[in-house]
């Protein structure tokens, strides 16, 4: 019964973890179908960016985490603009035009910060105990987070004028520029949206996790699976998957050995497309 | 890249005269630099070459981006050093075998990812290296784990025995993957990668086309991977890792992808790169991803592309 | 047309081939024709252990040159980047030994990398001292086939028996005999450097009439500890030995420090680095690991050493460092008193050498493995205490400070 308990509450934080992560990635490549392997290199860039603000400048935590979330929104829309607007068409460009980047960020962190891991600091120090497990109070906190952030998002889609049309180019691109909307402007606004959702994954992470210049794949690699796992474009399939991974991961660790919770998600991929080829709740196909 | 233009009895001898001429480069290049260190150098060049090429074939025709060419490598690199050091079979025998069993590979890897396209496909590959790269590592005491395997027999005993050897083995893998490019196989690829659903309708049998495609991509992947593990005389996981395939990737973009000549370009030139820059320190690696991602930026079709398009416009033709 | 001009060249290619297949190979060079005398050190250039190897050689090879070089000889130091792999080792070697033609090699972190590079010693006749890696395969094929493998040399302090020993020598007497914990936890990584130290350790604990209350291997690649812990904290462990090295180990500590599951301290490699307080932003507060050098009277020349390699780098030295240093200091001895670099001089002044270096007074090695001899190194478990500091808690003899339990661990 405690075992099951322990899982229930570290799974559904690890859970909530790797949501946030994921949830941008696939909101970008719903709305502008593209693949964006730099995703991971802004969940760095935020964590990166937010350490330099407190530590360097000597800002206040959440002001340079905010500074930081929006200094990332505009590396990704200067991506988006000058990186990827003019062959957006052609996947394997965007694909690999993306990871070049990634790589690069990855090298310019390495000559700027060097190969010592910064601690970012956390927003709340201290921990409390939840069915006997002593959880930290940014684990909880980054829970309600991913919570936030997912409501925010879903909200800003729905509601407002500027949400409108992102749905409306993700649903069907021709209609939308009938209707006098300017796609292009959407996907670099969708762009910067992405990126801050993983800048603010980045900024409440990396004080749980670490801030190393080799950050960036970890992420990417979870993200990708849960995308591809939920189904690619879909945020509820986001939710589901990224709640599904957690718990997994949770489970095999507790229930066989540390060694194999990292086959999970490998063993999901190749599972879930050769039974379901879109994922679980997969609408686009490409 | 159009097919249009590229079938023509003119271009296709004036390209098998550049090859002739590179094959010709390649040969006599040691009476120039006999350094041993530059010949080592080259023979990186010869092994990324075939590994860009042979995914080239894969990738660069149906446009389906694969992730996972290290698995190829990765495991007729292992399977050829442990054939060696068991069995104490040499690499006359290690390289085809090895070749053989990435082919194999090729095949489960091609059956799974039949009707996957896109980024579906990038995962599945992607998934098959990174398992294999935790198999080496957790089942440490066949494979080595992050040690790998060492004390495997010298591919040749000199420098310039592995820069021919590897240099022929080169040329034989572009010449044939080049003419196939250029045989109705390749052009077939090419229409599968266009439309699937129109060439199934005209009747081609598209799972068979893209099978043999795996095989062949990862028959010389493989050949490549037990060719290096010889010449390195060790293997590693690294050989399976997802970096390995990520560099294989980009070398293959910068020179021009769906090609085959491109990605020849684009090995020499980020191999020879890396290495030219060591004396940059720890800079190396940030100017050199930089130049990778200006390259790609300023050249998204690749090097190929404006290398052909500069000579055309000095010999003054358009065709 | 072409098909003739190919076979044409291929014929031409054969003929060039078979005239230089019987290609020069490397040969040591003359003591007294050299000018220079030139030491190669190979390392990561951005990895903590690389940097903490080349700051040592450099910091080294200057002093000897202000000391006057050998005989008169000014020492020349050049860099290898291994950046941590095998390829990117045998590439920085190759050019090290083959354009800058250095005479003798040190260095190298990871055994995989040193492992790679090992064959192509003899193939270079150079000698060469493995400063950061601790497979015992390394010297195992020095003593398999000691004609082939003679160039390489360890100074550096091997896992698989000795820093298994060493830890268990360390359980036994100080957390059960000084501290009375009875219950342990084995959290290793699995890695193959593990392999035969974490059974081993179980074992000998066992045999000593220890309970080890929980035994995992855990992949490297993971980055969520805390069930592992919560899972060793159910188990009623006293004691959790850690084994990392190549795994995430920040976030290790970090889930550690949450979940309060008991005591930690064996073995953590990233935590012998004095940033590593930095980097978990304090978390490592009361962990334990073995280093390899402290700021401690290992020798007399240690602290002086020390302090002025804090001075120079601004950061503390690393594991690598001390065998680094001495390790060049060595060689250049040798190549002093035998006035040679021919190889088989080298290699005869390194089996009988006996050097009061900065972390033993009498470094030497076997003849048959070239390992470090036994008993000629220490290993001092060093503890973070508060303030950032690293105190060594034990062996008593170069104590700088006492044993504090975790303030959230009641007994």
């Amino acid at each position: 019964m405690t075992t099951f308990i322990h899982i229930l509450v570290l799974g559904a934080i690890w859970g909530a973890l790797y949501t946030l992560i994921a949830v941008g990635f696939t909101l970008i490549f719903g709305v502008a179908g593209i693949i964006n392997l730099a995703h991971g290199a802004f969940y760095m860039l935020g964590a990166y960016l937010a350490y330099t603000f407190m530590t360097l400048l000597k800002i206040n935590v959440p002001l340079s985490a905010l500074m930081a979330v929006l200094g990332t929104a505009g590396i990704g829309m200067l991506i988006d603009r000058y990186g990827i607007r003019f062959m957006r068409e052609t996947h394997v460009y965007v694909l690999i035009i993306t990871l070049a980047f990634a790589l690069f960020f990855q090298e310019l962190l390495y000559a700027v910060y060097g190969p010592h891991g910064k601690a970012v600091k956390s927003f709340v120090t201290g921990e409390m105990l939840l069915g006997g497990v002593h959880v930290s109070y940014q684990k909880i906190l980054t829970f309600f987070v991913a919570g936030i952030m997912v409501t925010l998002l879903w909200l800003f889609i729905k509601k407002t004028k500027t949400g409108k049309s992102i749905d409306a180019v993700a649903q069907n691109r021709e209609a939308a520029v009938l209707m006098g909307i300017q796609p292009e402007r959407i996907y670099v606004i969708t762009m910067g949206i992405s990126a801050a959702l993983a800048a603010v994954a980045g900024v409440f992470i990396a004080p749980i996790l670490e801030a190393v210049p080799t950050m960036w794949a970890f992420s990417l690699f979870k993200a990708f699976a849960i995308v591809i796992i939920g189904g690619l474009g879909s945020i509820q399939g986001a939710i589901i998957a990224g709640m599904l991974l957690g718990y997994s991961e949770t489970a095999v660790s507790v229930l066989i050995s540390a060694n194999y919770p990292d086959m999970v998600y490998l063993v999901a991929i190749i599972l879930v497309l050769v039974l379901r080829p879109r994922g679980l709740m997969g609408t686009r196909a490409h | 890249m159009k097919p249009e233009g590229l079938f023509g009895p003119r271009v296709l001898y004036r390209r098998l005269l550049g090859l002739s001429i590179f094959s010709a480069v390649v040969l006599l290049v040691p009476v120039v630099f006999s350094d041993p260190y530059d010949l080592e150098l080259l023979f990186l060049c010869h092994y990324y070459v075939m590994l860009a090429c042979s995914w080239d074939l894969l990738t660069g025709f149906t446009g389906n981006v694969s992730f996972g060419h290290a698995f190829f490598v990765g495991g007729a690199g292992f399977a050829g050093a442990l054939l060696n050091l068991h069995l104490g079979w040499g690499p006359w025998l290690t390289l085809p075998i090895g070749g053989l069993i990435a082919a194999l590979c090729g095949l489960v890897v091609g059956s799974f990812t039949l009707r996957l396209r896109g980024p579906y496909f990038a995962a599945v590959t992607f998934c098959f290296a990174t398992l294999l790269y935790k198999l080496i590592m957790i089942r440490y005491e066949i494979f080595g784990g992050e040690e790998g395997l060492s004390g495997i027999d010298w591919l040749m005993e000199t420098s310039l025995g592995n820069y021919y050897f590897s240099g022929i083995l080169m040329l034989a893998a572009i010449l044939f993957l080049y003419l196939l490019s250029k045989s109705s196989f390749g052009l077939i690829l090419r229409s599968i990668g266009e439309n699937e659903v129109a060439s199934e309708g005209s009747g081609i049998n598209t799972t068979f086309y893209k099978i043999v495609a795996f095989m062949i991509s990862g028959f010389i992947a493989g050949v490549a991977g037990a060719m290096y593990g010889h010449a390195q005389m060790h293997v590693g996981p690294e050989m399976a890792h997802d970096s390995l395939s990520g560099l294989v990737i980009i070398m293959a973009v910068v020179g021009g992808m769906g090609s085959i000549i491109g990605p020849i370009i684009g090995a020499y030139l980020l191999t020879l790169a890396n290495e030219s820059l060591r004396f940059m320190g720890e800079f190396r690696l940030l100017i050199y991803s930089s130049a990778v991602v200006a390259i790609i930026l300023f050249a998204p079709k690749g090097l190929l592309d404006i290398i052909t398009r500069g000579f055309r416009r000095i010999v003054g033709q358009e065709k | 047309m072409s098909c003739k001009k190919i076979g044409f060249i291929t014929g031409l290619g054969i003929l060039v081939f078979a005239f230089m297949v019987t290609g020069s190979m490397a040969a040591n060079r003359d003591f007294d024709k050299a000018d220079t005398i030139r030491i190669g050190s190979l390392g990561p250039v951005l990895l903590v252990p690389g940097i903490g190897i080349h700051n040592a050689a450099k910091m080294a090879v200057e002093e000897i040159n202000a000391a006057g070089g050998i005989h008169g000889k000014k020492v020349e130091l050049f860099i290898g980047d291994t950046e941590g792999k095998p390829e990117k080792g045998i590439t920085a070697l190759k050019k090290l030994v083959l354009e800058d033609k250095v005479d003798v090699l040190v260095g190298c972190y990871s055994s995989g990398v040193a492992l790679a590079l090992q064959p192509y010693l003899p193939r270079y006749k150079i000698v060469y001292i493995a400063t950061g890696t601790a497979s015992i395969a390394l010297t195992n094929n020095v003593k398999k086939n000691y004609k082939k493998y003679k160039y390489f040399f360890r100074d550096m302090i091997n896992s698989d028996i000795r820093q298994q020993k060493w830890a268990a020598k360390f359980l036994k007497e100080f957390v059960n005999g000084q501290l009375g914990y009875t219950k342990f936890a084995i959290l290793a990584e699995n890695t193959k450097w593990v392999h035969k130290y974490a059974p081993n350790l179980r074992k000998d604990l066992e045999d000593a009439g220890l309970k080890v209350t929980f035994y995992e291997m855990f992949d490297i690649d993971i980055k969520d500890f805390s069930p592992t812990f919560v899972k060793i904290k159910s188990t009623g462990a006293q004691w959790i030995g850690q084994i990392v090295s190549h795994a995430a180990s920040i976030p290790l500590v970090k889930a550690w420090q949450d979940t309060k599951a008991a005591p930690m301290g064996l073995c953590n490699v990233a935590s012998m680095d004095s940033k590593f307080w930095e980097m978990t932003g304090g978390k490592c507060l009361g962990e334990i690991t073995y280093n390899f050098i402290a700021r401690a009277p290992l020798t007399d020349k240690t602290i002086p050493m020390w302090d002025k390699y804090v001075k120079k780098y601004g950061t503390n030295p690393v594991y690598t460092t001390g065998f680094t240093y001495d390790s060049v200091y060595m060689l250049t001895e040798i190549i002093k008193q035998k006035k040679s670099l021919k190889s088989d001089d080298i290699i005869n002044g390194l089996e009988n050498i006996s050097y009061y270096g900065v972390l033993h007074p009498q470094i030497g090695f076997d003849k048959k493995s070239h390992d470090l001899l036994k008993g000629r190194y220490v290993m001092p478990m060093v503890q973070w205490q508060a303030g950032a500091k690293q105190v060594v808690v034990w062996p008593d003899k170069f104590k700088t400070g006492n044993y504090v339990s975790p303030t959230w661990w009641k007994k």
